[in-house]
């Protein structure tokens, strides 16, 4: 094992030396290692849900308002399986300090996946004006 | 962060010496967005506002 001790790397694109898709990075705490390709998020995106809006994103393509409360948001760069993990967040206005409605992430596919809100009293399809999603998992 | 237009999710529970569905709450909900801040807010079983014992969250999107 050699060892290049450097402020900056500036490169383009990091490779596993041993295995391409693998790199080792030391944990926080100092005494064990975890893995940076499976720590990196895959995709994420801020969506309106009432103008199927995306105002920003990572790796997601577009959006398609499959009728209120659904949506089916497409990965750019695909994953590897539908086995991914989605964190989501959903709030049916920018700024109010209540939370009416339920949130789920469905249909997952290696292109995509879709987010459903409902009304938590009646599971009545519901827009919202935040819908946001975190996808963490292996891409293809 | 860079903007106000990143994706922030939040999680929790409600009584974190519970393990059962009794746990059963709204959200957390993340709006407010701001470029050094947002907002979570944790509701009861109906419609209501509750303080919750744990709320989680995570934030993905650009730096400034």
């Amino acid at each position: 094992m050699s060892t290049l001790n450097v402020d900056t790397i500036k490169s383009e694109t990091l490779t596993g030396k041993t295995v391409a898709s693998s790199i080792a990075v030391t944990a926080e705490g100092g005494s064990i290692t975890t893995n940076l390709q499976q720590g990196l998020c895959k995709a994420w995106c801020f969506l309106d849900g009432y103008d199927a809006l995306i105002h920003d994103s990572f790796n997601i393509t577009h959006e398609t308002d499959e009728g209120t409360g659904a949506h089916q948001v497409n990965i750019t760069s695909p994953m590897a399986n539908a086995t991914f993990a989605i964190g989501n967040n959903r709030s049916r206005v920018d700024d109010g300090r209540v939370a009416y409605d339920e949130m789920t992430c469905n249909d997952k596919a290696t292109d995509g996946f879709s987010l459903n809100t409902a009304q938590t009293s009646n599971n009545a399809g519901q827009d919202n004006a935040m819908l946001d999603a975190i996808v963490m998992g292996d891409l293809a | 962060m860079a903007n106000a237009n990143y994706s922030a999710t939040a999680g929790g529970c409600f009584d974190i010496t519970q393990a059962d569905d009794t746990q059963a709450r709204q959200g957390p909900a993340v709006n407010n967005l701001a470029a050094g801040s947002f907002r979570t807010h944790c509701g009861s079983n109906t419609t209501s506002a509750n303080d919750w014992n744990v709320v989680t969250a995570k934030a993905a999107g650009d730096l400034a």
